[in-house]
């Protein structure tokens, strides 16, 4: 019971942080508004989903925001040269997972930490996307994306529930979160990450391949930092090299104010939803308030310590220190 | 009790300390009198409130109730650097040493004698002066300026020792000191403990090795389910009575052999060498039904031969045949896949996932037994675990306790239930009943009947003498990488098992020892 309370804790907070700002501030809930978070949000959440597969392996990859920034270019490369909406769609994604392959290739085969190997990945494909934009383009970082079907992925309206309209974005970020929730606690992936992120010794003396399965985790966030790649490139009309900058920490900071330890073994789909929503609620309600940028720094990185702090006391409490 | 006759005061007494954590009451009023020059021993199974007891001595916890008075004085100890001052000082069983630093560094962590306090400028002649000091004065075998993690777990378990002695303690707990120690480096610690004790040091000695406590104890102290049971003199005592006082009942028979048919050879080693020659042309075979024991010293390399039969340790000449069929196991998976499993001697290491609920830790290595297609039922998981849980009583709330939780056997239990829930044929135990509790070591072996009753294979590896004496059928003897010995149990005795196990199968030296 207390154990069910200490998971659904980012959640009640969540809960607690739109109540508070709806009797606050005067248009948050309106239909727009939270559509705009929502959509906003969709792109920390699907990385969230592969990042907390990779928290729990007690790993972690720098090179998300990268990606998204590399997988842009390549969409938009593929739109210009005449490749269709679906296969550009699918080349962008993909290229997402080969990165993935590539960063669990790099921990997995040269043993490097996963701090090292995402770093450098994380180097590469920003490097990689500015130069390959600049390649195509003969200047400039951005390759502009003008198909009309294309911006429907990221602003999209498929239906309304009341007066909020519901984006293409939000229905893939609840999929995923679907698909995540399913693939964490239902299936054996699942259950071998949180075993390898546990105990890799362990691991490997109960038969579990953990190179393989190391391997996956790093192509599931791949692929997923692609599909966000896909819906930024939308959102932003075009492939931009420089397109989501500082997106890992905050894709790290939602599983760990979600719940998620870095010691691995721990974290939750739920929770990690729960925790980029918390960020895009509280930057939606600074914007508001016309609170400075600034201030929304300073209020998530307390809310970051508050999450690890609280982690570390209970595993202090339990002994698995 | 006998200790009332004896005039001198008690160097320590505490009194009726009750402990309560959320949902347990560790500590029910326990009493605890400890004198100088005395190895008082302190004795009760996994849960008993041992540590518990011993960690509100070290000022870790803070006992609800209860007094503690120090050489005639009441005293409150809220910090262990307060325990220290006072003279208490704690050997801990996993060491607390900092590995790429000095003996002397490692022996002064956090006390360092200072040469200009202000600017906490270390004094480091005084440092290495004092910590050779004491190394001289007891002949310890070790350097003052050696790196630690060039040591020995011996030698490292004497940087323990020392730390406690350049604080001049009068009191020195030690928790399991011999537990991964080799028979000649417990007999050298039981000397060094002798000394200290005839140099008026009290020493509280836990351990679950009770044939040890007569060897080095004076008196015992007996705990049960957070109480106080029992003090008196260790030769008075008796083994059989301290076991009573221990599980709450009398024990009839502490190993419960009972004879399995023997069937068709499961397992075939054949001069197996491997692990960079630390296992070298090994050769026996098991046959269903059978338990093969393996006796020797730390480091004689029998966990080396087990991690090499399952696939872990790379494999450099032999063969291994697995049911008439030769095999080679590149992997754990593939060795599991053949039937084998592999309870290890380190299970917090390499055996249970410590921070993940029981049923996980029980149905990992066989998921494949659950899973529909893809889809893994819950549901039908958790009964799974349930019906282990209730098969060999493994004591726990529920099957979503987390593993930590649990008390060193029944975590044992778990890591059995793995390998039971996986359909292992063949397996290989790695001194299964190491750290844990009379009680639960009855189980233990009583288990490992019951699966040799119904056709497994079992290679059991351990360090304990008569129970590997009392359960197996067959007895190798290994020492530097080589069998020296195949023996039947029963018509062999200790003390020929340990002389194969220490000098090997040279006739000469048989006969220089035996002169």
């Amino acid at each position: 019971m207390k154990r069910l309370l200490a998971k659904l804790l980012p959640f009640l907070f969540l809960i607690v942080l739109v109540a508070l700002l709806a009797v606050t501030t005067r248009g948050f809930v309106k239909g727009e508004n939270i559509a705009n978070i929502l959509r906003f949000s969709s792109g920390i959440v699907i990385m969230g989903v592969g990042m907390t597969f990779v928290i729990v392996s007690a790993g972690i990859d720098l090179s998300v925001g990268s990606i998204v920034a590399f997988t842009s270019v390549i969409v938009a490369w593929c739109m210009h040269g005449g490749i269709p909406l679906v296969p550009s769609l699918l080349i962008g994604t993909l290229t997402g997972s080969l990165w993935g392959a590539l960063n669990g290739a790099l921990i997995v085969t040269l043993r490097l930490p996963p701090f090292v190997a995402t770093l450098a990945s994380m180097g590469m494909a920003r490097g990689g996307a500015i130069l390959l934009a600049r390649h195509i383009t003969g200047f400039g970082t951005s390759i502009e994306i003008t198909d009309e079907s294309f911006a429907q992925i990221g602003s999209g309206t498929i239906f309304s529930v009341g007066s909020v309209p519901v984006l293409v974005p939000v229905v893939i970020m609840f999929v995923v979160v679907a698909l995540g929730y399913y693939i964490l606690n239902h299936t054996r992936l699942g259950r071998y990450t949180f075993a390898i992120g546990s105990n890799v010794e362990a691991a490997r003396f109960s038969g579990i391949g953990v190179g393989r399965y190391t391997l996956l985790v790093y192509i599931l966030l791949g692929t997923l930092a692609g599909v966000a790649g896909m819906i930024e490139a939308s959102i932003n009309r075009g492939g931009h090299g420089t397109l989501g900058q500082g997106y890992e920490l905050q894709v790290i900071a939602a599983v760990v104010i979600g719940g998620g330890s870095l010691s691995g073994g721990v974290g939750t789909i739920l929770g990690t939803l729960s925790g980029a929503l918390i960020m895009g609620v509280i930057r939606n309600g600074c914007i508001l308030n016309r609170i400075d940028y600034e201030w929304q720094l300073v209020v998530i990185s307390v809310l970051i310590v508050i999450a690890v702090a609280v982690d570390t006391y209970r595993r202090r409490r339990t002994g698995t220190a | 009790m006998s200790s009332a006759s004896a005039g001198a005061p008690p160097l320590l007494q505490m009194r009726g300390i009750h402990k309560r954590f959320p949902g347990v009451h560790a500590l029910k009023g326990v009493d605890l009198e400890v004198r100088a020059g005395e190895v008082h021993c302190l004795v009760g199974e996994n849960g008993a409130g041992k540590s518990t007891l011993m960690k509100c001595l070290m000022g870790v916890y803070r006992p609800d109730a209860g007094e503690i008075v120090l050489d005639g004085r009441a005293v409150h100890i809220h910090h262990p650097h307060q325990a220290l001052d006072l003279g208490i000082s704690m050997v801990f069983q996993e060491l607390n040493l900092v590995p790429h630093l000095s003996v002397a560094e490692n022996v002064f962590l956090g006390i360092e004698p200072l040469l200009f306090a202000p600017l906490g400028i270390v004094h480091w002649r005084e440092l290495r002066r004092r910590t050779r000091e004491v190394i001289a004065r007891f002949g310890f075998p070790i350097e003052a300026d050696a790196t630690v993690d060039r040591l020995s777990r011996a030698q490292q378990q004497l940087v323990e020792i020392v730390k406690a002695l350049v604080t001049r303690s009068t009191i020195v707990i030690m928790d399991e000191p011999t537990a991964s120690l080799s028979l000649e480096e417990t007999d050298q610690l039981f000397a060094i403990i002798r000394r200290l004790r005839d140099e008026g040091v009290a020493i509280i000695y836990i351990s679950h090795r009770l044939e040890e406590l007569r060897e080095v104890g004076d008196r015992v102290t007996i705990m049960r389910d957070g109480e106080w049971v029992y003090t008196g003199d260790v030769a008075a005592t008796g083994l059989p009575a301290m076991i009573r006082h221990m599980v709450g009942r009398e024990l009839t028979d502490m190993y419960p052999k009972a004879p399995a048919p023997i069937g068709r050879e499961r397992l075939r080693v054949e001069n197996l060498t491997a692990c960079k020659g630390r296992v070298r042309n090994v050769s026996f075979s098991i046959r269903a039904g059978e338990i093969v024991g393996i006796a020797g010293l730390v480091g004689a390399g029998r966990t080396e031969l087990a991690e090499a039969i399952f696939g872990i340790a790379p494999i450099e000449g032999g063969t291994l045949t697995i049911d008439g069929k030769p095999r080679r196991f590149r992997s754990p998976h593939d060795a599991i896949r053949a039937g084998l499993g592999l309870l290890t001697e380190d299970r917090k290491r390499t055996g249970l996932f410590l921070n993940q609920p029981l049923v996980h830790n029980i149905t990992i290595a066989a998921l494949e037994r659950l899973l529909r297609a893809f889809h893994l039922p819950l549901a039908a998981e958790r009964r799974t675990a349930a019906d282990y849980v209730g098969k060999l009583n493994i004591r726990t709330p529920s099957v979503n306790q987390i593993a930590v939780n649990l008390s060193g056997g029944n975590q044992q239990k778990v890591v059995v239930a793995k390998w039971l829930f996986a359909q292992s044929q063949i397996l290989i135990f790695d001194e299964p009943t190491l750290g844990i509790d009379v009680g639960a070591k009855v189980e233990v072996y009583r288990l490992l009947c019951e699966l040799a009753a119904q056709g497994a294979a079992v290679l059991m590896i351990s360090s304990d003498l008569p129970e590997l004496l009392a359960m197996t059928d067959t007895l190798l003897t290994m020492r530097r990488g080589e069998i020296t010995a195949t023996l039947d149990p029963r018509q062999t005795n200790q003390e020929e098992v340990l002389r194969y196990m220490a000098l090997g199968a040279d006739p000469a030296l048989d006969e220089r020892t035996s002169a």
